[in-house]
């Protein structure tokens, strides 16, 4: 058994070597993992489904539709994001070369999730390779099965020594983090968060974190609330409640409580039919430990729809909470289960104040058919990112950056963000060394004459 | 914790909205601005006290680089804070995607003693364009400077969302045990170990601008008199305390022996035959400082200079020749008038020895050959690099400053730092009609469903890549 210190030296060793720099490399490994994905989908469905009780369709959307189209759009864009920028000049650099030159880092660390247990190990490696590093992966240990497929195939499709797949828990990582590395992405919670960032801060080390939080949803009295709620609802209830950026609760007014849970219902049976548990579409809790955690988030709360739950197949009804007390434990942590309380607030002010009072949460939502409502929600309150009128899809907006602010994290990443997230940014001057009577100005003896010119 | 109370006040500024129009953060700016033109006297006589600095270096440095960052920002900050709109794809195409700048809320900054005006005034440019408040911290060890920005800016900035603290170790690490949105730290990487530490209790995002030993290499074809200047200029300017000055010179010896004369000849120019009574060379900081690279000079020999004067703080414009890798001057920043040459034999020599040490701040490559230049720009890392000159890199505003590594990590200047300072958002507003679009993403799932969003939601390759 390799220990963490000679993987990582090899991944050094294996960068120092030069040979991840080259675009042609570069990209020559991503269609490596593009070959992987396509020729091995049977597999990684598999482990999706072992893991989360994902069903195809579901597994192929979430997880390997977006790993191919990040994959397209990096291989294509690649040549352009790695060109050196050329900046604009001043007086005294008119007749040189300045421009800013993207490098890889060295050797990054991606650690990953459970909830999303390919992409969120295939994106970051992605936009990690393209940038030309050398990258450690480290995947949840959570969704084992796809840590032990991505553990297996990694290395039958990539460079070994530069891309390294380390499997493990608690232990392994913690050892992991004590070794040096250029860059680490996490994604996970900001307990982790705090840990991870106090380890890189003995290397100096920058970090990406992805964490979480209480992404709030506020339904305005004036939407459309069949589609408002039938948006919600899938963003909700998609991986039984364990999204980073589902809608979290709902705030709204009393008077039209009712109905979204009218709605909700409504849709849910449109999506899962009359008994949820026997739908291929609806997923489980991941493990005995969430599901406890989860369930006991409903005790002494107003149930207004599901609460079923059986604990031997980790099934949670998706359950809906109505006029819940924001001091009540369901409102003090992330709930990443299909629970969904709404609290109820009397106007917009109120419901951004509410969302001010609590920590910045990864994603925000706002329903409604007043444009000037959305503005100013957007702009009196903050979070990594947020969608009006759906829920989930700024994420897959490709220029957009995927990140969180304050306890959801810090940093970003997808697409071009990944690419820039992975690479330094070194500033060049070129000057020729003639030309010496343009210095003479810098030059001392100084005087102030020499100062006003 | 004694600082609590002035962090909360400045939060609730925060959340009371007030450094966010624009027209109130080019008002702070402008007010800056004119603490810059009005105190420009009382600027140049601190930094004198405090390190003997020439009134012509402060005046670059300390005025009129950040009047410069001032007006850049000023005349762009309108289009910096416009939220950015984003290509979409077919779907979306009713849908508004864009990248909102969001100030981060409290911020601190902390400021060292070598460039005690720049290091925490073009920060802070930065931060109030973003539209935060902030906390500066300057250097207790330039006193006279932190005496006069403690008591003179607060006359110009709104107290209710920007202060000065001051104080040493104590105090700084008391400060930092509250909880701010963002942390730039200017200092050495021991430091910024300690401020990065303290940053991920909270979850506080961090840019530290820490250094490094900067190297020089001095190719054998390039015009020895023109590098001995632009290296003496870019060691000697603020006696040596410099984060990004040439901190040693890598030549072979046929190269050592040609630049001595040409040195001796730049210094001269520079500061006559005795640099002690020029007004265009500083002194050091401290007495700390001072006997620290006193005991420098035992490394290699003393070619020029050497002398020293303990009462003035003064250590003559000096080049050690001969030095190894394992003298005393070799094995930390000098931070100091003092350069030495450390022979090499070749182009290769030099990039293997750079690429043997931590990355730093600036790599510098003199040569007439553009090739030679390119070589050792393409073959190491470093924050920045300048080709054929010194420091001028850093002057340019379109250009990220930062390190890489034990150097540093994040970057400013110009937008840079006003990018530095906001968090930028993903945002998507989407319309409420045209839900039937929608309808493949939802549950129950089939394969013709998802055939359908393959198709809407997939990038295609455009054709072979011309690279393979």
């Amino acid at each position: 058994m390799e220990s963490m210190q000679q993987i990582v030296a090899r991944a050094r060793a294996a960068f120092r070597s030069g040979r991840s720099r080259p675009l042609e490399f570069r990209i020559q490994q991503l269609k490596a993992l593009e070959r992987m994905v396509q020729e091995k989908e049977k597999e990684i469905l598999a482990a999706l489904k072992a893991d989360l009780d994902k069903s195809g369709p579901n597994a192929f959307s979430h997880e390997i539709l977006g790993v191919l189209r990040e994959l397209a759009l990096t291989m294509e864009k690649l040549p352009s994001w790695a060109a050196p920028h050329p900046v604009k000049k001043d007086l005294l650099t008119l007749r040189d070369k300045a421009y800013i030159g993207y490098e890889p880092l060295g050797v990054v660390l991606v650690i990953g999730a459970w909830n999303y247990p390919f992409v969120l190990v295939m994106q970051p490696l992605i936009g990690a390779i393209a940038a030309g590093n050398a990258v450690v992966v480290k995947p949840s240990e959570v969704s084992e099965n796809t840590a032990r497929l991505v553990a297996e195939l990694l290395p039958q499709y990539l460079d070994k020594d530069l891309y390294a797949v380390v499997t493990g828990g608690v232990p392994e990582t913690t050892e992991l983090l004590t070794q040096r590395f250029d860059h680490i992405l996490y994604t996970g919670n900001s307990a982790v968060g705090r840990i991870v960032m106090a380890a890189a801060a003995k290397h100096l080390t920058p970090v990406t974190l992805e964490l979480g939080g209480k992404s709030p949803c506020y339904i305005d009295k004036d939407c459309d609330l069949a589609v408002a709620c039938r948006r919600i609802t899938w963003g909700k209830y998609m991986n039984c409640g364990q999204t980073c950026i589902a809608p979290d609760y709902i705030l709204c007014d009393p008077s039209i409580q009712s109905k979204v849970v009218e709605n909700i219902k409504a849709t849910l049976k449109e999506f899962y039919g009359e008994d949820v548990k026997s739908s291929p579409d609806y997923e489980r809790i991941v493990n005995q430990r969430h599901f406890r955690r989860v369930k006991s988030l409903l005790e002494g709360q107003k149930i207004a729809l599901g609460g079923e739950t059986d604990e031997a197949s980790c099934f949670i009804a998706p359950t809906i909470l109505t006029d819940v007390s924001p001091e009540s434990k369901v409102m003090e942590e992330e709930i990443f289960g299909p629970v969904m309380p709404i609290v109820a607030v009397q106007s917009v002010e109120e419901a951004i104040e509410f969302i001010n009072l609590r920590e910045k949460p990864l994603a925000l939502y706002v329903f409604s058919n007043n444009k000037q409502l959305i503005r100013r929600v957007i702009a009196e309150t903050s979070s990594g990112g947020m969608t009006a009128n759906d829920v989930i899809m700024h994420s897959v907006v490709p220029e957009l950056p995927f990140g969180g602010v304050g306890h959801s994290g810090m940093g970003a990443y997808h697409g071009r963000f990944s690419f820039e997230t992975f690479s330094h940014r070194r500033a060049c001057l070129v000057k020729d060394l003639r030309w010496e009577v343009v210095n003479k100005l810098r030059y001392p003896p100084g005087s102030m004459e020499m100062v006003h010119l | 914790n004694p600082y609590a109370g002035l962090v909360s006040h400045l939060r609730a500024s925060w959340l009371s909205g007030k450094t966010r129009p624009m027209e109130y953060r080019v008002a702070q700016l402008e007010a800056l601005g004119r603490f810059l033109d009005d105190k420009k006297q009382e600027i140049l006589e601190a930094t004198e006290l405090d390190m003997g600095k020439p009134s012509f270096e402060a005046f670059f440095s300390e005025i009129l680089l950040c009047k410069n960052e001032l007006n850049v920002t000023l005349n762009n900050l309108c289009h910096w804070m416009k939220d950015e709109h984003v290509d979409k794809n077919l779907v979306m195409q009713l849908d508004s995607a864009f990248i909102r700048k969001d100030p981060y809320g409290v911020v601190l900054i902390i400021a060292p003693w070598n460039y005690p005006i720049q290091l925490f005034l073009v920060p802070l440019i930065g931060a109030i364009a973003a539209g935060n408040c902030a906390i500066i911290k300057p250097s207790e060890i330039s006193k006279n400077t932190e005496r006069l920005v403690a008591e003179t800016l607060s006359c110009y900035l709104d107290s209710d969302c920007f202060a000065v603290v001051t104080g040493g170790v104590p105090e700084t690490t008391r400060l930092l045990e509250n909880k701010f949105d963002y942390i730039f730290f200017t200092g050495t990487p021991p430091v910024g170990r300690i401020v990065m530490t303290a940053a991920a209790k909270h979850l506080t995002p961090v840019t530290l601008e820490l250094g490094g030993k900067n190297p020089c290499y001095v190719s054998d074809t390039c015009d020895v008199t023109n590098v001995a200047r632009r290296v003496a200029w870019g060691r000697f300017f603020n006696a040596g305390q410099t984060c990004i000055a040439p901190d040693y010179v890598l030549c072979t010896i046929e190269m050592q022996e040609k630049l001595m004369p040409a040195f001796r000849a730049a210094i001269t120019e520079f500061f006559g035959p005795n640099p002690r009574e020029s007004p265009d060379f500083g002194r050091i900081v401290s007495d700390k400082q001072f006997r620290r690279l006193r005991g420098l000079l035992g490394s290699g020999r003393v070619a020029i200079g050497g002398q020293t004067d303990e009462a003035e703080r003064y250590i003559a414009p000096t080049v050690l020749a001969d030095v190894l890798p394992s003298d005393p001057a070799m094995q930390e920043e000098i931070f100091g008038p003092i350069l030495p040459i450390v022979v090499i034999a070749n182009m290769d020599e030099a990039i293997d020895f750079i690429n043997a040490r931590p990355r730093p701040l600036a790599i510098y490559a003199f040569s007439c050959d553009s090739k030679v230049v390119n070589q050792v720009l393409e073959r190491t890392s470093s924050g920045g690099f300048c080709g054929n000159d010194t420091l001028m890199q850093v002057t340019l505003t379109s250009l990220p400053f930062g390190g890489i590594g034990n150097s540093g990590l994040g970057k400013y200047h110009g937008k840079f730092t006003f990018d530095t300072f906001s968090h930028h958002r993903g945002c998507l507003h989407r319309n409420m009609g045209l839900e039937t679009l929608n309808t493949p993403r939802y549950p129950p799932y089939t394969q013709q469903k998802l055939g359908l969003l393959t198709s809407t939601f997939e990038v295609k390759r455009r054709g072979t890549c011309t690279l393979l």
